[in-house]
């Protein structure tokens, strides 16, 4: 079940993503990254007692990466104060903007080379990814940090319950902040 | 169904009027062409725009002047995702809950490219700045309250009056503070002149825009037009 797309109908192509098993490779691409960008969905917003949003937040200070957040998430991030810029912008526009090659998240900043993704409804994010995969193949690796597994990114996390997601992105955010 | 404490519904609370606060049940999916027809007849009225054999002009009228936005929220059924191309169509803009996002079609604008946002100025002919408005023409909301902060903005049109669009920046502004958490970053894309700002926010909106280096526009309200048949004297734009 680690490796199976959530929704039956979404059927990839040929290459699916490759998983994302062990936290230090996915701290890895994060370091190696040039010119990465985080983009946030609402359903990483946890409420009490989530560390979801904590880790996003070190993994942006650790990155140094904009975060694009979308509207159910971005009050709750910005109250926590993000370092790098935070650009609020619905899920679908960020799809859109990432498959633009000259596209800056932020003045200043260089067009991005690494997308994560994370928290966003899985009906959304598969669209985004498919036109992704197939439109900014050539500009952008693109990384599924979610819940669930999706087979259009380059690499992503298997399907796994929330408690283990958050621990998951903790272990994350922890590796990359080793450097 | 949806009950207050009371114990009354939404059309108990809501008055049956076509009208700002009114909640109307036109009937079934099929009875959206009676929407639609209602924003045709505006354009038909105010304008005396022909009603055969013209849908051309009229979809010009309603994406220019026509305040509209429909909302398609729920699951998709091939069924609203026609009757969401045929409002899109139209020019009235639509929102669809994330289960819209299945039928992979988008109509999204990108107001950071100022190039993509010029009309016609039917009095004149010149190509004027209009802003993003409306930016889009189909998107998806991941939440409800993401479609709430969309639908002011996407009910701005290139001809609002001032008054118009300080009313729709006033819900605007407000929505985007409640739910998004600060200013809106396309502020100074949409404010033309000092008189659109909301009278109740002025002071911080205008400390916002002088930060961001805004500048008021020359020509606040043009006569928007997209068709250069329509501009006064002949149609051959500048």
């Amino acid at each position: 079940m680690k490796g199976e797309v959530w929704l039956r109908a979404e059927t990839p192509a040929v290459v699916r993503a490759t998983l994302l098993e062990k936290p230090g490779v996915a701290a890895r691409l994060l370091r190696r990254a040039k010119s990465p960008v985080i983009v946030v969905g609402h359903e990483a917003a946890g409420g009490a007692g989530s560390c979801l949003l904590d880790a996003v937040v070190r993994i942006a200070r650790a990155t140094d990466s904009p975060v694009v957040a979308t509207g159910g998430v971005s009050a709750e991030l910005g109250r926590m104060g993000s370092a790098p810029p935070m650009i609020i912008m619905s899920a679908m526009e960020a799809g859109d903007r990432l498959l633009d090659p000259a596209w800056q998240p932020a003045p200043g900043r260089r067009p991005p080379d690494y997308a994560f993704l994370l928290g966003i409804p899985f009906p959304i994010a598969s669209v985004i990814e498919a036109g992704l995969a197939s439109f900014a193949q050539g500009h952008l690796k693109i990384i599924s940090l979610d819940r669930l597994y999706h087979p259009h990114c380059d690499l992503s996390l298997p399907n796994q319950t929330r408690e283990e997601w958050e621990k998951n992105l903790g272990a994350i955010a922890e590796e990359v902040e080793k450097g | 169904m949806y009950r207050n404490e009371s114990g009354d519904g939404l059309y108990d609370i809501y008055p049956g009027r076509f009208d700002a606060g009114g909640l109307v049940n036109c009937g079934s999916c099929v009875s959206n062409a009676h929407i639609s027809g209602a924003a045709v007849k505006i354009a038909s009225i105010f304008a005396k725009r022909k009603l055969n054999s013209n849908y051309e002009e009229i979809a010009d009228y309603v994406h220019h002047r026509v305040g509209a936005v429909g909302i398609a929220w729920g699951a998709m059924s091939q069924k609203a995702a026609a009757i969401a191309a045929g409002f899109w169509r139209l020019g009235i803009p639509v929102i669809a809950g994330p289960h819209g996002a299945k039928y992979r079609r988008m109509l999204l604008g990108r107001k950071d490219r100022e190039e993509d946002w010029f009309v016609l100025d039917a009095r004149s002919g010149e190509r004027v700045y209009a802003g993003p408005v409306p930016e889009h023409l189909f998107t998806v909301a991941e939440t409800r309250e993401e479609a709430m902060v969309l639908v002011p903005k996407l009910c701005m049109r290139p001809n609002d009056t001032v008054r118009g669009r300080s009313i729709k920046m006033n819900h605007y502004i407000d929505l985007h503070r409640r739910f998004f958490g600060g200013m809106p970053d396309d502020l100074p894309l949409l404010v033309r002149t000092m008189a659109d700002i909301p009278i109740t926010m002025k002071d911080e909106v205008v400390r916002f825009l002088d930060a961001q280096g805004w500048k008021e526009s020359d020509r606040p309200i043009p006569d928007p037009t997209m068709l250069p048949r329509l501009v006064k004297g002949g149609g051959k734009p500048a």
